[in-house]
């Protein structure tokens, strides 16, 4: 998996509850991605393994409510989310100091 | 001959019944959601309109999700305007054509053992035939809506996003300068 920036924004949004069912709009909302980037991301998600999707049961009380598809990470994509966005992390962080220099005029 | 004078009427004084019920509470902000707004069903052509784009099952599946999620935009408690939903549905709706694309590539790359389509059905229509379509569609919507409702505010968003698609169709058409600029340069077939 190749972590671009929307991808890592569509992990992030998963990871905030793996367990958690999400439907596209709700994914959209939280990764700040339009539609046209959003369902591509996630079809190529599925074709990985790394994302399931199921439809929602219709349920009694939904007063003339669509049934919703609602995707979640796999086991195998939930690693592969926090995997790849530590490796992420890492590679963006600072480097360490290499040790004290003196002050420019002072040595 | 004298006119006859009617003797005047009497009426008694209109007093209204005091009020039984408990002081009013003012409403909430939120507007509430009509059962088929404008912008919700100009969403939904452009829905059908992409999803038709895409073959077999994967056009019914897709259709019935964005439609779904049409419907959670339209009743989404955290958006208070009405007019901010409709346009809402109406950018997931357009945007949905450019995701299409990227669906269909990805359908092609899974089944590269069908049989080529025949040279004519190839020539799909181009993104500015295709911005045109989406244009005329809107400006039909705009017309109804002023026939039907005389809504100023419904007009006015419609004719500002019309305008914009119009724009972009032609800035795109001068930008490309071509004769064939109505077919889609993915075909290759000019």
């Amino acid at each position: 998996v190749k972590l671009t920036g929307q991808l890592e924004r569509v992990f992030l949004a998963f990871l905030e509850d793996p367990a958690a069912p999400r439907y596209g709009y709700d994914l959209m909302r939280a990764a700040g991605l339009p539609s046209g980037t959003l369902y591509p991301m996630l079809a190529r998600l599925q074709d990985q393994g790394l994302v399931t999707s199921h439809w929602e049961p219709q349920p009694d009380d939904a007063g003339g409510r669509p049934p919703r598809k609602y995707y979640r990470l796999t086991a195998e994509g939930a690693r592969t989310a926090r995997l790849e966005l530590a490796r992420a992390s890492q590679a963006s962080a600072p480097a360490a100091p290499r040790g004290m220099r003196p002050a420019p005029g002072t040595a | 001959m004298t006119a006859r004078q009617r003797p005047p009427r009497q009426r008694p004084p209109r007093q209204r019944p005091p009020r039984q019920s408990p002081p009013r509470q003012s409403p909430p902000r939120q507007s509430p959601p009509r059962q088929s707004p404008r912008g919700q069903r100009l969403a939904t052509r452009l829905i059908r309109l992409a999803s038709s784009r895409l073959s077999g099952q994967d056009r019914e599946d897709r259709y019935r999700e964005w439609t779904a999620e049409l419907h959670a935009i339209a009743h989404d408690p955290g958006t208070a305007s009405r007019a901010r939903r409709g346009a809402r549905a109406l950018l997931y709706a357009a945007d949905q054509n450019r995701g299409v694309r990227q669906l269909r590539r990805r359908a092609d790359s899974q089944a590269p053992h069908l049989p080529s389509r025949p040279r004519a059905l190839r020539r799909r229509p181009g993104p500015i035939a295709r911005s045109l379509i989406l244009a005329v569609t809107m400006l039909t919507e705009l017309t109804m809506t002023w026939i039907n409702t005389h809504d100023v505010r419904g007009f006015a968003v419609t004719a500002v996003m019309t305008a914009g698609v119009y724009v972009w169709a032609v800035a795109r058409f001068i930008r490309r300068a071509d004769p064939h600029f109505l077919e889609n340069p993915e075909d290759k077939e000019y």
